[in-house]
């Protein structure tokens, strides 16, 4: 009885979104009056950088940028999560995200008849893609291929600088203290890293994140080291400093441990990505001459 | 007796090699190049593998005792939940940048008020009964898990990792203050229960033989309890949750030592020392990046046991 009941709602439902789909007065060129539910923060993001803020109607609660945004969108679920009571409530006929926890959850979706599309957008090269198909799915093309246009040349020229960085200063990027925790190859992190200048230390093993031991970073002896921490964390940098047996190294003797990093930028792919590298480009090529920084410093151009 | 000794002089003996060797086979990774600043990692690390192993087999040994119990171990009344649940708290409250004592002091205090908790539940008009003390052990564990499952789902979904990484067990020490204040814990833990070693004999005999023995069964009961929970509650503190070693070290020092608790405590606080040692050893060296400590003890620990209650059933509680 229930299911019949659930189930003649969604009718109904999806039938007002259908008959809906042809009147929407559409603020914009495009699927006129699509109504777009995003399950990823960077999705949320790219979606209002792109010009379709006013078409976003469910986010997650992980959501936190752009603030109007945010405080006016009801939440759906969590990161990946979408609570499927809550997203059929705001009526959606476009659901964006980036990777589903439980893949079932993306038929379900798209039984209910409600458009699912999966971005990739978890690698530094796939954002630019990702800002384009958004902006083609929410018929903001123009916006979405002059923002794509700027991230890709900037993300060029930010390699081509590199490129004339004799040696490149070795980076510890710690994302938990306790224990120790950094990040691998083929992380978002470490590409952030290596656009940033620096070289990832944690770099030689392929796995995403993983366990050290102060033995280790001591005996690599980074140059510098970032403190990321994933939940909170406030001034970690002086105690990564009080250390058994870290005084020594070049990071600590020189001063060069940051934290306080806006990781909702940094840890983030999505459109603001390039602040948070270009505030991690200047403190990992602090000190490094700027000639051998080949054009260091001329962000602003 | 005069074999006895001779064992005793042995144990001493590959012991103290095992942890000088220990101290000297750089972590996977890592080359000897930068020894003169790796080697007093290493070397307090070796050391507090030995404090909480030795912590734990002692902790094991009181519990077993008093709870006349061979599945008792450190974590039975539910200090690992407690201390688990003290723990993330501090780290979802953000104490963790406050200093490195911040986290093991409050999985300490998690630890104890977790005991006293399951005590007070097992004490009905001044008695408290050995099986009332393991069922509201476990119960209290049970709750303590779901709170901190509901901690863990309520928490900022990047804070969910942070406390079950904890959980899996790190035996780098971060401050030497922090190492000598669970070795100060442990050593007095050791000799308290060291001290009362008779006693200990005299209860597992059964608190009324025990009391006609002359024992004043509550307070050494209490007291024992209290031991055992410092000792397991401050090396939870600075070691996260490393299973096996409080279960079946005693296990196999009873069978090495016979069951009288003036050698048994010594022998089970070395043995289990050096069994941690090796583990971490195995955990840093074998693979890269390195294993958790946990699925060490657990992997070389468990055949070993097994084989050992095949061997020697006679020696060990089990028949």
């Amino acid at each position: 009885m229930k299911k019949c009941v659930v189930i003649s709602l969604v009718l109904a439902m999806s039938a007002v979104l259908c008959g809906g789909c042809g009147r929407g007065p559409g603020p914009a060129p495009g699927p006129a009056g699509a109504r777009v539910v995003s399950l990823a923060p960077n999705l949320t993001e790219i979606v209002c950088a792109v010009g379709g803020g006013d078409l976003l109607v469910g986010r997650t609660d992980a959501c936190d940028y752009p603030p109007d945004v945010v405080g006016r969108v009801p939440v759906v679920g969590g990161f990946g999560v979408p609570s499927m009571e809550k997203l059929l409530s705001v009526s959606p006929t476009l659901v964006l995200d980036v990777d589903l926890e439980d893949e079932m959850a993306g038929g379900r979706i798209s039984r209910l008849g409600i458009r699912r599309e999966r971005i990739a957008c978890s690698r530094l090269d796939e954002i630019p893609g990702a800002v384009e198909k958004v902006g083609g799915l929410t018929g903001r093309e123009a916006a979405a291929a002059a923002l794509a246009g700027s991230l890709r040349a900037r993300i060029a020229e930010l390699r081509a600088q590199n490129r004339g960085i004799s040696k490149r200063p070795s980076v510890y990027v710690e994302i938990w203290h306790d224990p120790k925790t950094t990040v691998g190859t083929n992380t978002f992190l470490s590409e952030i890293v290596a656009l940033a200048g620096g070289h990832n230390i944690g770099d030689e093993t392929d796995k995403d994140y993983y366990q050290v031991s102060s033995e280790w970073v001591v005996d690599r002896n980074p140059d510098v080291i970032l403190c990321l921490y994933m939940s909170g964390g406030g001034a970690s940098g002086k105690l990564v400093a009080e250390r058994m047996g870290w005084r020594g190294m070049a990071a600590v003797r020189n001063g060069r441990i940051y934290d306080g990093f806006d990781n909702s930028v940094l840890l983030r792919p999505g459109p603001r990505v390039l602040e948070g590298v270009e505030a991690l480009r200047r403190r990992i090529l602090d000190g490094v001459p700027p000639d051998a920084a080949a054009g260091h410093g001329n962000s602003a151009k | 007796m005069k074999n006895r000794k001779r064992f005793f002089l042995l144990l001493a003996v590959a012991g103290f090699i095992l942890v000088a060797v220990a101290a000297l086979v750089p972590t996977a990774g890592v080359g000897f190049g930068s020894w003169r600043h790796t080697m007093p990692l290493r070397t307090a690390r070796v050391l507090a593998a030995f404090i909480v192993g030795a912590g734990l087999s002692c902790s094991g040994v009181v519990f077993q005792a008093l709870l006349r119990n061979p599945l008792a171990e450190p974590y039975v009344l539910g200090v690992s939940g407690g201390a688990g649940l003290g723990a993330a708290a501090a780290i979802l409250a953000g104490f963790a940048a406050a200093g490195f004592m911040a986290i093991p002091l409050s999985a300490f205090v998690g630890g104890v008020l977790t005991l006293a908790a399951v005590i007070l539940l097992a004490t009905d008009r001044g008695e408290t009964s050995v099986y009332g003390l393991i069922l509201s052990g476990v119960i209290v564990s049970a709750l303590c898990s779901s709170l901190l499952l509901f901690m863990v789902w309520s928490a900022p979904r990047e804070g969910l990792h942070t406390v079950l990484w904890w959980m899996l067990g790190n035996l780098e020490p971060d401050s030497v203050a922090l190492l000598q204040a669970t070795f100060i814990m442990v050593l007095a833990g050791c000799c308290g229960s060291w001290l009362i070693s008779a006693e200990l004999d005299a209860m597992t005999l059964g608190r009324e033989a025990a009391h006609n023995l002359g024992v004043r069964t509550r307070r050494i009961f209490i007291l024992g309890l209290a031991l055992a929970t410092v000792m397991a509650a401050s090396v939870v503190g600075m070691a996260g949750l490393i299973g096996f070693v409080g279960l079946i070290v005693p296990h196999v020092a009873r069978s090495i030592a016979g069951p009288g608790h003036r050698t048994l405590i010594p022998v089970s606080a070395v043995l289990g020392g050096l069994f941690l040692v090796l583990c971490d050893t195995v955990a840093r060296c074998v693979m890269k990046p390195e294993m958790p400590v946990g699925v060490v003890t657990a992997l070389c620990g468990g055949p070993f046991f097994l084989a050992l209650l095949r061997r020697r059933k006679r020696f060990s509680w089990l028949e």
